[in-house]
């Protein structure tokens, strides 16, 4: 049986999984400001930026992603890293301002 | 905050750069994409018609924000930089100053090892930090990377050091008496590009830039260079407070810094 805080809480968390599956098909701005407002009450409290091995060229930041963890560390999301304007791309940190890098790994 | 003259602020940063560019030749600057150093560039740029006439290095520890990285390779290719990517490692056990101090050293140590670089110039200010306020114009370093900051050269009356009595380096910092307020108003008056995390976003917004695992967003609704002057204008708050590496006792970080640690 499930109560109404659990359903809550399921209808949030899924509310949040919609936005990050619109996210990772489309890095627009309006999409990254979607997750930005619903990042408060996600439950997400900690990021890692992964980037694959050689970090050389503007190429790899496309092949990076951004992991975040709930408050016990578990993994929950991967997103991507780039904000996209048309052609023009930049870095999508700034989106998770708040949050706290996962020191727990590297 | 107190604002100075821009204009002589520049002019004196502009003789420094060519005063060490004639006297040294092998030289290189670092970069962090940060504000400072964009702005020494910028500086440098000027004092070269355009051109930033020696090698600019960013020591690439592997973990600064994506917008870093993003900006790191516009800028360089916009003005046309002959950049040095010098890859430190980290070390699973990191503390804010081990992995800044010790990692980036050893990299920086590498590089100019292989370079034969025989000054740095380094965009470091004296109201950053106590252990800065020590430092000199032209600040020499021994071959270990030593700094004997109780016993450095007077710089009176625009007389700096020029010679390099041990095989090690000098180390340059034109702007060392700029104040924040100082590199956001040139920011401004000289269209300088800016990393753009020193933006607000939800409340938050990094008013010192360093790497993922060290640099703590503070509370700042500042969107734009004006807002960033206006909020500085009556801040009573550290820049480098949201810098983790900066959380260390003052007297260990002198000694670290004795030591060659950057």
């Amino acid at each position: 049986m499930f109560t109404m805080a659990a359903r809550k809480q399921s209808e949030k968390r899924n509310g949040f999984d919609a936005i990050v599956r619109k996210l990772n098909s489309d890095q627009s701005e309006e999409n990254w400001e979607s997750f930005a407002s619903a990042l408060k009450k996600s439950g997400i409290r900690y990021y890692n930026v992964v980037f694959p091995s050689g970090l050389d060229g503007e190429a790899d930041l496309t092949k990076s992603h951004i992991t975040l963890y709930d408050k016990n560390y578990a993994e929950k999301h991967k997103i991507p890293v780039l904000c996209r304007h048309g052609k023009k791309i930049e870095g999508a940190t700034r989106y998770l301002i708040g949050l706290e890098i996962n020191r727990k790994v590297l | 905050m107190m604002e100075q003259d821009l204009d002589k602020l520049e002019e004196k940063s502009i003789f420094i750069i060519r005063e060490a560019k004639e006297k040294f030749g092998n030289i290189a600057a670092l970069w962090s994409m940060g504000k400072d150093s964009t702005t020494m560039l910028a500086i440098a740029r000027k004092a070269f018609l355009g051109k930033i006439p020696f090698p600019v290095i960013h020591i690439d520890n592997g973990i600064d924000f994506p917008e870093s990285y993003k900006f790191r390779y516009d800028l360089a290719k916009k003005w046309n930089m002959d950049l040095i990517v010098a890859k430190s490692e980290i070390k699973q056990e990191i503390s804010g100053f081990s992995c800044c101090g010790a990692n980036k050293t050893a990299a920086l140590r590498k590089i100019m090892d292989e370079y034969k670089f025989n000054a740095l110039i380094v965009s470091i200010r004296r109201d950053e930090h106590g252990i800065r306020a020590k430092e000199r114009y032209f600040s020499p370093r021994t071959k270990e990377f030593k700094w004997d900051y109780k016993n450095q050269p007077a710089e009176l009356w625009n007389n700096y050091t020029s010679k390099l009595d041990t095989k090690g380096h000098v180390r340059i910092h034109p702007i060392l008496d700029w104040n924040e307020i100082d590199i956001w108003n040139y920011i401004r008056e000289n269209d300088v590009p800016i990393n753009p995390l020193y933006y607000s976003k939800n409340g938050l917004r990094y008013r010192s830039l360093g790497c993922t695992h060290c640099t703590v967003a503070l509370k700042s609704n500042a969107r734009n260079v004006d807002q960033i002057i206006k909020e500085l204008e009556v801040t009573e708050t550290e820049e480098r407070s949201g810098r983790q590496q900066d959380k260390e006792k003052e007297y260990v970080m002198e000694k670290l810094r004795a030591l060659g640690y950057m």
